[in-house]
C-alpha cells in the first residue's frame, strides 16, 4: 500500500471541523433533529387548532392557573428537599466517619433507579389513606434526592483541605466552616442538582396520580382520557412544556458555572462533630429505610402473599413484552443519536452543537407530553404504526435520545482525533474510518449507553399507557392497572419484576461512575 | 385476571407476528371471506366494560363460534375519544360501549353503522338508540353507595341537591374521568340547562370530593373508610365484593323517586362504519342479546338484562320500580358539552 499523504487529501485545519464532517453525517443528524421535532411541532399545531383564542382561553382558565401553582409549587418544594436531604446525605457520608459509611456511599445512587410510583405503591399498600400534596413531595423527595447528593459528595471530596483548616484556626465553627467554606464550592453543583428534583417532579405522572394530586400530568392525562376534545389536553401539554424547558434552562445555564476543585493540596478529611454523629448516622438511616428498605419490604412481602396465585404465564409474557419494547425503543435512540453524535464529538462545530443543544433538551420532555403528540400524530397520519410497538419504540427513543447522545459522545471523545487523520492518510475514507477504527473503540461505552436507556425504557409509564397496542401489557402499564385499594397485593409481583429487572440493572449501570469510583480512590489514598 | 395465560400467550404470539410482518391495516387480514360464519377471524373490539366483567362472556364466544376477539379496555368516554381521533382509520371492529353518552358521540359523527332492525328490537325502543346506530345490552343503575357506619338508611340524600351541603364535605367520592359520571351529568343537562348543571357541579366542587379514576376505586374507598359515600353505579358494589371474596362495608342507596340521580343507563353496543368484519360483529351482538347470555349478566354481573320479562339483580329493585327521572338515553350524547362544563367547574 502506498502513502498518499497530500495537503488536499489531509489537511489538518479541516479534519475535525465542521466543513470536513461528510455530508451523510450532516444529513443523518438533520434527519433526527427533524423526526425528534415533529411531534412537538404537531402538539403545538394540535394546541392552537381551535384558534389563538381558544388556546389562550384554555391557558387562563382558573383550573389550568391552578395547575400550574400545584405544579410549581410541587417541584419547587421537592427541589427544596432534595437540596436539603441530599446536602445532608452528601456531607455526612463526605465528612464524618459514620458506621457503616462506606455501603451507605455504595448504597447512595439506587433510590434514582427506582420509579417513584413504585415507592408510592408501596405506601398507599401500607396506608391507603394517603393522598394529596404532602406525601407526593416527601416520596418525590426521596427518590430524587441523590440528583443533589451525588455531584455534592464528589466535590466535597475534592475540597481542598488547607482552605478547612485555615478557617478552622481563624475560630469558625463545624457550622461555620460548613456556611463560609463548604457550601461556596458546592453551591453550583447541588443547585443543578436539585433543579434536576425540579424536573424530575414536574413530569412525574405516576406518583402525583397515585396520590390523587392535580399537577399537570394528571390534569392532561385526565383530559386527555375523559374529553373529546384533545386541543385542551394538547394546550396544557404545551404549558407543561414550556415550564420544563424554562426549568432546564436554569439547569444548564448553572450547569457551565461548576466551581474548579484546587487541584493541590490534601483534600478528604472529616469534620469533627463528636456525639452528633449518631444523630447523623440516624439520618441518613432513616432517609435510606424510607426509600428502600420500606418498599422493599412492601414488594416482597406482598409477593410472598400471593405467591400462590400468580399466573406465572401471565407475569412473562408481560415482562418479554416490557422487554421486547424496551429493547426496541434503546435501539432506536442509539441509531437516531450516532450521527449527532459523532458529528458533535468529531467535528465540532456551531451547527453541531446546535443539533446537540436541541436534543438534550429532550430529557426535559415528560412522558405524557410524548404520548400525547404522538396518540395525535399517530391516529391522524400514522395508522399503520398507530398502536403498534414500533410507535411506542419511537416514543422511548423520544424520551430518551439524550442519554443516548451523552453515552456515544463521551465514548467517541475520549478516542485521540489523531486516529481519525492516520486512517485517513492511509486512504480510507470516513466512512471506512469510522466502521474500522473508530466506533469498534467506542463500542463498550455505545453499549453501556444502550443498555442504560434499555433499562430505563422499560420503567416507563404515562406514554405506554397512552400508546401501547390493544392488549399488550408491560409491567409498568400491569402495575398501573392493578393499583386500586383491593387489587394492591397482587400487583406487587409486578412492581417487584420491575425493580429486579429495571431498577437494579440500571443502578449497577450508574455504580461504577459514582460511589464505587469514589471508594477505590480512597482505597488508593489509603 | 388468573384466567388469561392463554390469552396473553397468543398476544404475544401475534405481536411477535406482527413484529415479523407489519401490515399496515389489520383489517385486510388474508382469513377475511366475508362468509356467515367466519371461524378464524379476529374482531377487534374496543371496551367500555372492564375486562373482570366482559372477558368471561368473550371466552365463552370464541369458544363457542372460533372468532377470537381483541380487546382494547379502556374508559368509554376515553375510548370514544380515541375512536373520534382515529375517524375512519379505527382499527376497531365494535364498540361495547359502558354507557349510552360515549356511543352517541360516536354515533353523531357517522362511525357507527345502522343496525339491523331485528337485532335492535329485540329489547324496548327505549334501551336502543332512536336511529338504531346502536342498541343496549345491559342496564345499570346510578345509585349512591354509602357506608352503613357512616351514615343509617334513612339519612341516605333523597336529591343529589343535598350532597351540596356542608355536612358531606370532603367525604363524597366521584369518578368524573368516567363515561357514567359524565352521562349522569348530561341528564341533568337535559332536565335542568346546562347553567344550573354548571351551578350544581361548582357546588360539588367547592364541597371538596375526593376524586377517583375509576369506580370500583369508589367501592373500595368506602369499603376502606376512605370517604362516606359515592355517586357511582349500582353492579360495583358486587363486584369489587366478589373480586375481594368478602362482604363489604358498601350499601346501595337510591334518592327519592323521580331524582336525576337515579338514571337508568345501558353499556351499549355498536359497529364501526369502517369494520369490514360486520358478520362477526352481528355473531357477537347475537350472542350478547341471547336470552342464556343476559341471564348470565343478570346472575355474573349483577346487572340489568334489558330483555322484556327479566329478574332484576341481587336484592336490587325491580327495572320499573327504580323511580326513574323521565330522561332520553338516544339524547345523552352531547358529552362534549358536559366535559366543558365540567371542566369549567374545575372537576375534569
Amino acid at each position: 500500500m502506498t502513502l498518499k499523504v497530500s495537503a488536499k487529501d489531509v489537511n489538518p485545519k479541516q479534519v475535525g471541523s465542521f466543513a470536513a464532517a461528510p455530508r451523510f453525517l450532516k444529513l443523518l443528524s438533520v434527519f433526527t433533529l427533524t423526526l425528534v421535532l415533529i411531534p412537538l411541532v404537531y402538539l403545538a399545531i394540535r394546541s392552537s387548532e381551535n384558534g389563538w383564542d381558544s388556546f389562550v382561553s384554555i391557558i387562563l382558565r382558573p383550573r389550568s392557573v391552578q395547575t400550574l401553582f400545584t405544579s410549581l409549587a410541587l417541584s419547587l418544594t421537592v427541589a427544596i428537599g432534595a437540596l436539603l436531604i441530599g446536602l445532608g446525605v452528601a456531607l455526612i457520608l463526605g465528612k464524618t466517619n459514620i458506621m457503616l459509611r462506606r455501603l451507605l456511599l455504595v448504597l447512595m445512587p439506587l433510590p434514582l433507579a427506582i420509579p417513584s410510583y413504585v415507592i408510592a405503591y408501596s405506601y398507599l399498600t401500607i396506608n391507603p389513606f394517603l393522598r394529596g400534596f404532602w406525601i407526593s413531595a416527601i416520596i418525590l423527595i426521596l427518590a430524587t434526592f441523590p440528583f443533589v447528593a451525588i455531584p455534592t459528595y464528589a466535590l466535597i471530596r475534592k475540597i481542598n483541605l488547607n482552605q478547612e483548616e485555615v478557617a478552622r484556626t481563624l475560630g469558625l465553627s463545624p457550622l461555620g466552616v460548613l456556611m463560609k467554606v463548604i457550601w461556596p464550592q458546592v453551591r453550583v453543583a447541588s443547585v443543578a442538582g436539585a433543579l434536576l428534583s425540579a424536573l424530575y417532579a414536574l413530569s412525574d405522572f405516576g406518583t402525583v396520580s397515585l396520590m390523587r394530586l392535580d399537577t399537570f400530568t394528571r390534569v392532561i392525562y385526565t383530559v386527555y382520557r375523559a374529553t373529546f376534545d384533545r386541543s385542551g389536553a394538547a394546550s396544557l401539554g404545551i404549558m407543561l412544556l414550556a415550564v420544563s424547558l424554562f426549568v432546564v434552562f436554569l439547569e444548564r445555564r448553572g450547569r457551565g458555572l461548576v466551581v474548579p476543585s484546587s487541584g493541590q493540596g490534601r483534600s478528604g478529611g472529616v469534620l469533627a462533630i463528636g456525639n452528633y454523629r449518631h444523630l447523623a448516622f440516624l439520618f441518613v438511616l432513616s432517609i435510606y429505610f424510607a426509600t428502600l428498605v420500606i418498599p422493599g419490604y412492601v414488594l416482597i412481602s406482598r409477593s410472598i402473599s400471593v405467591g400462590n396465585s400468580i399466573n406465572i404465564g401471565n407475569l412473562i409474557s408481560v415482562i418479554s413484552n416490557t422487554a421486547l419494547v424496551a429493547f426496541l425503543g434503546a435501539s432506536v435512540a442509539l441509531l437516531l443519536a450516532i450521527p449527532v453524535g459523532i458529528l458533535s464529538a468529531r467535528f465540532k462545530s456551531r451547527f453541531a452543537q446546535v443539533i446537540e443543544n436541541s436534543l438534550l433538551v429532550t430529557h426535559a420532555l415528560p412522558g405524557v407530553v410524548v404520548g400525547l403528540a404522538l396518540v395525535a400524530l399517530g391516529a391522524r397520519y400514522l395508522s399503520g404504526l398507530y398502536q403498534t410497538i414500533y410507535l411506542l419504540a419511537f416514543a422511548y427513543a423520544l424520551l430518551f435520545i439524550a442519554n443516548s447522545l451523552g453515552s456515544v459522545r463521551s465514548s467517541l471523545e475520549k478516542i485521540p482525533m489523531r486516529l481519525d487523520e492516520v486512517a485517513r492518510s492511509l486512504g480510507q475514507t470516513y466512512s471506512q474510518t469510522l466502521r474500522r477504527v473508530i466506533l469498534p473503540i467506542a463500542t463498550p461505552g455505545i453499549f453501556a449507553g444502550w443498555l442504560l436507556v434499555f433499562v430505563t425504557a422499560m420503567k416507563e409509564l404515562p406514554a405506554t399507557l397512552m400508546l401501547k397496542p390493544t392488549g399488550f401489557e408491560t409491567l409498568s402499564t400491569s402495575l398501573w392497572t392493578a393499583t386500586s385499594i383491593s387489587q394492591y397485593s397482587q400487583a406487587a409481583p409486578f412492581a417487584l419484576a420491575l425493580v429486579l429487572i429495571a431498577s437494579i440493572p440500571s443502578y449497577l449501570l450508574n455504580r461504577p461512575n459514582l460511589a464505587e469510583r469514589e471508594v477505590m480512590r480512597e482505597n488508593k489514598d489509603l | 385476571m388468573m384466567k388469561r395465560s392463554r390469552f396473553f400467550a397468543l398476544l404475544l404470539a401475534s405481536s411477535l407476528l406482527a413484529a415479523c410482518s407489519p401490515s399496515p391495516d389489520s383489517t385486510t387480514s388474508p382469513n377475511e371471506t366475508g362468509a356467515i360464519a367466519p371461524t378464524g377471524e379476529t374482531l377487534t373490539v374496543y371496551s367500555g366494560r372492564s375486562e373482570s366483567f366482559i372477558q368471561p362472556f368473550f371466552d365463552e364466544f370464541e369458544f363457542k363460534t372460533g372468532i377470537e376477539i381483541e380487546v382494547r379496555y379502556g374508559d368509554s368516554a376515553e375510548l370514544a375519544a380515541q375512536i373520534l381521533e382515529e375517524g375512519t382509520r379505527s382499527p376497531a371492529d365494535v364498540f361495547l360501549s359502558q354507557d349510552a353518552g360515549a356511543i352517541g358521540a360516536v354515533a353523531a359523527d357517522d362511525l357507527l353503522q345502522t343496525l339491523r332492525q331485528e337485532s335492535t328490537s329485540k329489547v324496548p325502543s327505549k334501551f336502543a338508540d332512536p336511529n338504531n346506530f346502536w342498541v343496549g345490552i345491559t342496564g345499570r343503575a346510578r345509585v349512591v353507595a354509602y357506608d352503613p357506619e357512616f351514615i343509617s338508611a334513612q339519612d341516605v340524600p333523597t336529591t343529589i341537591d343535598n350532597l351540596l351541603q356542608p355536612q358531606w364535605r370532603s367525604v363524597i367520592g366521584i369518578a368524573p374521568a368516567n363515561s357514567s359520571f359524565q352521562s349522569f351529568v348530561t341528564a341533568l343537562r337535559q332536565i335542568r340547562g346546562d347553567e344550573a348543571a354548571l351551578e350544581w357541579l361548582n357546588g360539588l366542587a367547592a364541597n371538596d370530593p375526593q376524586v377517583f379514576e375509576k369506580n370500583s376505586q369508589l367501592i373500595e374507598a368506602i369499603d376502606a373508610k376512605v370517604i362516606g359515600l359515592a355517586l357511582t353505579n349500582h353492579y360495583y358494589a358486587y363486584e369489587v365484593a366478589e373480586s375481594l371474596g368478602r362482604v363489604l362495608e358498601v350499601e346501595n342507596g337510591f334518592f327519592a323517586s323521580g331524582d336525576v340521580g337515579n338514571l337508568l343507563n345501558v353499556s351499549a353496543f355498536g359497529i364501526l362504519n369502517s369494520s369490514k368484519k360486520s358478520e362477526a360483529a352481528y355473531l357477537l351482538l347475537d350472542y350478547l342479546l341471547a336470552a342464556e347470555t343476559q341471564q348470565k349478566f343478570v346472575s355474573e354481573t349483577s346487572e340489568y338484562a334489558l330483555l322484556p320479562d327479566q329478574v332484576p339483580p341481587r336484592d336490587m329493585p325491580k327495572l320499573e320500580d327504580l323511580g326513574l327521572p323521565n330522561v332520553t338515553l338516544g339524547d345523552l350524547s352531547d358529552v362534549t358539552r358536559t366535559q366543558e362544563l365540567l371542566v369549567q367547574a374545575g372537576l375534569l
